[in-house]
C-alpha cells in the first residue's frame, strides 16, 4: 500500500484553471505528477458522465476545477456547474463511495501556487483511500481470462 | 409435429397438439419421497450443474444449487425466465487482445435444469429450433444444452395469468421435458419422457417404483389444474386473422399505453432477440452477446437514420406477428408458450390474452358486416 | 368514485376537449390500466380508485410525440401526476392551454411489488376492501392485511395528494396520509456506514434487467435519444453488467433531479421489484434543502438545475 501511486484525473476550464496550472508550470512550482489533465472550456461543460466514466476505467480520483464564482468568462457556467456537482457528490457519498475520490476546486489563472496545493492535497487524500474497487469495471477485459462470466 | 398442418403460407395454426402422453404404466413411473429431494439433487449434482429456482432478494430464477441448498419447488413461475440457463443475458463470446482471438463456449459440467415448469420446458424447444439448424449451430446455446436433462415439474396451481392451453399446452405438458415430475402430496412421481431421461432414472438407486394409487393420485392432481384453467378460445384462425389485419385501427389503441420497454420481451421464456457489441479497453476486450428488445426504437433504426418501425404501434404489432404468425410459418407452432410472465410484469397491464380474444371478435364483426 | 364519468362528460364537452386520457378496469385484480378516451361517450370506461398506480403525465410526451402539440388533451391526475405535467409545462414541454388537468382526489395506490412480495409467488382472482383492511382472495388462501402495507412507499409519505394547480377537481380534497417522515427512509440508511450502503445498492442493482421500464414509465424522461442508447460515444455498455447497470441508474438519478416529483411509477414498473427510489430521493432531498425547491408546484418557478444563485453554498468544495 506505501507504494501505491493514484491515477487521477483532472478536468481544468481553459480560462482559469487551466491557465493557473500553466503558471505552475512556467513558476517550476512542484506538484506530485499522478494527475493526467484534460482542458475543457468551462467547468459547465463536466458531465457527470465523465467522472463516472473515469471511475468505471480504474481512475482512484478525480478533481474538477473551474473559475471561481463570478469570474466565470462564460458569466454563470460555473454557477450552473456548481449545482450540478452538489447534486453529484450528495448522490455519490449516499451511495457510499468515498467522498475523496471526486472533489472539486476553484482555481483562477493567477493561482499557480494553489493550483499545486490542491493537486497535492487530491493526490494525498485519494493515496490514503488505497485503489479504486467500486464502480471499476472488470467484466469483459481480457484479464477475466479463464473465469466464469 | 407436423402433421396436423402445412408449411405454406396462408396456414391454419392446428400447430402441435397437446402431445401429451400420461403413461398408466406404473411400472414405467418412479417415486421419489420428498424428504429424499435433497439426495436425489445430490447425486445428480455429482455429474451436472443442476438448475434449480431459487429466491434470493426477493427476485426468483434458475440459479445453479449451492450444495445442500433447497429449491423454491412451491413458486408456480420464477420472474426470471429458465432459457437463461442456456441463453445468457450477457454472454462473452470470445476474449481477443492484439495477439490472439479466444473462444469462450461454456466448458461446465453438463447442466440439469431441475424444477421447471411445462411452458419454459417448451420454450427450450422453441428457441432450439432458432438457434440450431442443419445449416447453422449456434454454439453458444449447444454448449450449454447439448447433454442437459431437462426434469419438468408438472404444475398443481397454474396461476391467473398462466394461459398455457391456450396455446396448445398444459400444466402437465410434457414438450421438451426429459422427466416429467408430478407432486402428489409426500411424493413426487418421476415419469421419464425421453430416453435420456429413461436412462438417467433407470440407474438411480434413490427412487422407488411408483403403485397404481400413487399414478391414481397424479391423474386427479392432473384433472384438478386442468380444470382450474380458464377455458381457451378456438385459435385456430389466429394466424390468419392476424395476416389480414395489418392496417388495423386497433393496433394504435392497444399500442397507446404501451411504454415501449423491455419488460415483457426480457421475461419472456421465447423471446431470443440479441445485440452483439464489443467492448474493449486499451487493447483488450471481449465481443459479447446480450439480450435485445424489439420494442424500443433503436432495435430496427438503421445506419441511415431510417426507422422501419418508427412508432410503438410498429413495434407492438411486430411482437403480436412474430409470436402468433411468423413463428407459425417457420416453426409450425405459437412462439408463446402461455406463461404470463408479460401479462403479470407489464406496469400499464397490456394483457395478450385481451387482445387475442379482441381481435378474434374484431375479425368477426367485420364478417358480420360483409 | 362517485360522479367520475359524468363529471369527465361534461369536462369533455365544455372544454371541447379531442383526448382524454384516464383509467380503466384493467384485467388482472388490483390493476387498473390507462385509457385513452376520444369522445365524451366513451368516457363510461373510466374508473378512479387506489388501483389506478400509473402516472398518466407521461401520456403527454407520447400524444406530443405522435400527434404534435395540437390536441387540447384532458388528464385526470392524482397530486403527483399533476405535479409531474405542471413541471413538464415548466419545462416548456407543451403549451399550458392545450392541457386541462382534471384533479382527482388521492389516497394512495398499490404498488404491484408489494403485493408481489406479499403474496409470495402465488396471485388472486379477487379481493375485497373493508376500510383500512383488505382480504385478498385467491384459488385456495385467504390473507387479509392492512391496505397500507401494499400501498406504494411514495405515497405513504406523500405531502401533495391534491393537484396543486388544475383546471377542475372532481370529488373532495384528499388528506395526506402522512406527512412528517417523508425522508425517514433516507435518513435512517444515511445512518448506515458507507460499505453497508454500497453493498445494498449493489444488490438491489444485480437484480437489474436493464428493461428500462423505470425510466420508460417515468414522465421526466423524455429525451429523444437516451444517453444509454447513444453510441458514437457508447457511454455505458448495453449488458447487465453491475458497473454499467450502476452508472445507469446514477446518471438516471442525476437526470431527474429537482424534476422528480416521486410520483413512484418507476418503482410500481419494475418487473423485479428493484429499491429504484431511494438514491432519487436523497436528491430530492438536497435540492430542497439546498436549493429550495420542489418540482411541480407551480407552472412559473424555473426548475432548480436550470437555474443557480450566486449565493449557493459551496462548501463541499476545496
Amino acid at each position: 500500500m506505501a507504494d501505491f501511486e493514484p491515477k487521477i484525473m483532472t478536468f481544468l476550464c481553459n480560462w482559469c484553471s487551466y491557465a493557473g496550472a500553466d503558471l505552475a508550470g512556467v513558476s517550476r512550482i512542484q506538484y506530485p505528477p499522478n494527475t493526467r489533465v484534460i482542458r475543457v472550456p468551462c467547468s459547465a461543460r463536466i458531465d457527470p458522465l465523465f467522472i463516472l466514466k473515469c471511475l468505471q476505467d480504474g481512475y482512484d480520483g478525480v478533481l474538477v476545477s473551474g473559475c471561481h464564482p463570478g469570474d466565470c468568462h462564460y458569466i454563470s457556467g460555473n454557477y450552473v456547474a456548481r449545482r450540478k456537482f452538489a447534486i453529484l457528490k450528495t448522490a455519490l457519498v449516499f451511495m457510499g463511495i468515498e467522498p475523496d475520490r471526486v472533489q472539486f476546486s476553484w482555481v483562477s489563472a493567477g493561482e499557480g501556487e494553489k493550483f499545486s496545493i490542491v493537486i497535492s492535497k487530491v493526490t494525498e487524500t485519494v493515496k490514503a483511500l488505497g485503489p479504486a474497487k467500486k464502480l471499476v469495471k472488470h467484466t469483459h477485459s481480457f484479464e477475466d481470462r479463464g473465469k466464469t462470466d | 409435429m407436423k402433421e396436423n398442418s402445412e408449411i405454406t403460407k396462408g396456414k391454419t395454426t392446428e400447430g402441435t397438439k397437446n402431445n401429451y402422453k400420461y403413461n398408466l404404466n406404473p411400472m414405467k413411473i418412479y417415486k421419489l419421497h420428498k424428504e429424499k429431494l435433497g439426495e436425489f439433487l445430490q447425486k445428480l449434482s455429482e455429474e451436472f450443474a443442476v438448475y434449480a429456482p431459487v429466491e434470493s432478494d426477493g427476485v426468483s430464477a434458475f440459479i445453479e444449487l449451492e450444495p445442500g441448498q433447497e429449491p423454491a419447488l412451491e413458486l408456480t413461475r420464477t420472474q426470471r425466465p429458465p432459457k437463461e440457463v442456456f441463453y445468457p443475458q450477457t454472454e462473452i463470446m470470445l476474449h481477443f487482445d492484439k495477439d490472439e482471438v479466444q473462444s469462450t463456449e461454456y466448458k461446465g459440467k453438463p447442466i440439469a435444469v431441475f424444477g421447471v415448469r411445462p411452458c419454459d420446458a417448451k420454450s427450450f424447444v422453441i428457441i432450439e429450433r432458432v438457434f440450431v439448424e442443419p445449416k447453422y449451430d449456434d454454439t453458444y446455446w449447444s454448449a450449454r444444452r447439448n447433454g442437459a436433462l431437462v426434469f419438468t415439474l408438472a404444475c398443481n396451481e397454474p396461476l391467473q395469468s398462466c394461459f398455457c392451453n391456450w396455446m396448445n399446452g398444459g400444466p402437465f405438458d410434457n414438450t421438451g421435458s426429459d422427466v416429467l415430475i408430478t407432486d402428489i402430496g409426500d411424493e413426487y412421481l418421476l415419469e421419464p419422457i425421453s430416453e435420456d431421461g429413461e436412462k438417467y432414472l433407470a440407474g438411480n438407486d434413490i427412487l422407488e417404483k411408483a403403485t397404481e394409487a400413487n399414478v391414481k393420485a397424479a391423474q386427479n392432481v392432473r384433472k384438478k389444474a386442468e380444470s382450474s384453467m380458464s377455458k381457451a378460445p378456438k385459435l385456430d384462425t389466429l394466424k390468419e386473422t392476424l395476416d389480414s389485419l395489418w392496417n388495423e385501427p386497433f393496433w394504435e389503441e392497444i399500442s397507446a399505453k404501451c411504454l415501449g420497454c423491455a419488460a415483457c420481451t426480457f421475461s419472456c421464456p421465447t423471446c431470443y432477440c440479441f445485440d452483439i457489441q464489443d467492448e474493449s479497453r486499451r487493447g483488450k476486450g471481449a465481443r459479447i452477446r446480450l439480450w435485445d428488445t424489439c420494442q424500443m426504437p433503436l432495435f430496427t433504426k438503421e445506419g441511415s437514420g431510417h426507422n422501419p418501425r418508427p412508432t410503438q404501434k410498429d413495434r407492438l404489432r411486430q411482437r403480436y406477428m412474430h409470436k402468433f404468425s411468423y413463428m407459425v410459418e417457420t416453426q409450425d407452432e405459437f412462439g408463446c408458450v402461455g406463461c404470463g410472465r408479460c401479462v403479470s410484469f407489464c406496469p400499464v397491464n397490456i394483457d395478450v390474452r385481451s387482445f387475442i380474444t379482441g381481435i378474434l371478435e374484431t375479425a368477426q364483426n367485420k364478417r358480420g358486416r360483409q | 368514485m362517485e360522479n367520475l364519468v359524468d363529471s369527465i362528460k361534461k369536462i369533455f364537452t365544455d372544454e371541447n376537449l379531442e383526448l382524454l386520457i384516464g383509467f380503466e378496469k384493467g384485467t388482472l385484480p388490483l390493476c387498473a390500466t390507462p385509457c385513452f378516451i376520444e369522445s365524451a361517450d366513451a368516457a363510461d370506461r373510466l374508473i378512479f380508485d387506489f388501483t389506478c398506480h400509473n402516472n398518466l403525465a407521461k401520456y403527454l410526451n407520447d400524444e406530443k410525440k405522435r400527434k404534435g402539440n395540437t390536441r387540447k388533451v384532458g388528464i385526470i391526475a392524482k397530486g403527483c401526476d399533476a405535479r409531474a405535467i405542471i413541471h413538464l409545462i415548466a419545462e416548456e414541454q407543451f403549451e399550458r392551454e392545450n392541457v386541462v388537468v382534471i384533479g382527482v382526489p388521492c389516497e394512495g395506490v398499490i404498488d404491484p411489488s408489494k403485493l408481489r412480495k406479499t403474496l409470495k409467488g402465488k396471485e388472486i382472482t379477487e379481493y375485497k376492501v373493508n376500510g383500512d383492511r383488505i382480504k385478498l382472495i385467491g384459488n385456495d388462501f385467504e390473507l387479509e392485511l392492512d391496505r397500507a402495507k401494499l400501498l406504494s412507499d411514495s405515497c405513504l409519505t406523500c405531502r401533495y395528494p391534491n393537484a396543486p394547480q388544475h383546471d377542475h377537481f372532481i370529488g373532495e380534497k384528499a388528506e395526506p396520509l402522512t406527512v412528517n417522515d417523508e425522508y425517514a427512509a433516507v435518513i435512517e440508511f444515511d445512518g448506515k456506514s458507507a460499505e453497508k450502503r454500497w453493498a445494498y445498492f449493489e444488490k438491489e442493482f444485480a437484480k437489474c434487467i436493464r428493461c428500462y421500464a423505470c425510466r420508460n414509465a417515468c414522465p421526466m424522461c423524455y429525451c429523444e435519444e437516451c444517453f444509454v442508447d447513444r453510441n458514437t460515444p457508447q457511454w455505458i455498455g448495453k449488458s447487465n453488467d453491475l458497473t454499467d447497470t450502476m452508472i445507469f441508474h446514477i446518471i438516471r438519478v442525476l437526470h431527474t433531479a429537482g424534476r422528480c416529483v416521486d410520483c413512484g411509477a418507476c418503482a410500481r414498473a419494475c418487473p423485479l421489484d428493484i429499491d429504484i427510489r431511494l438514491l432519487g430521493k436523497r436528491v430530492e432531498k438536497e435540492v430542497m434543502e439546498r436549493f429550495d425547491f420542489t418540482a411541480g408546484l407551480d407552472f412559473e418557478t424555473k426548475p432548480a438545475m436550470a437555474a443557480f444563485d450566486e449565493n449557493d453554498k459551496d462548501e463541499f468544495i476545496m
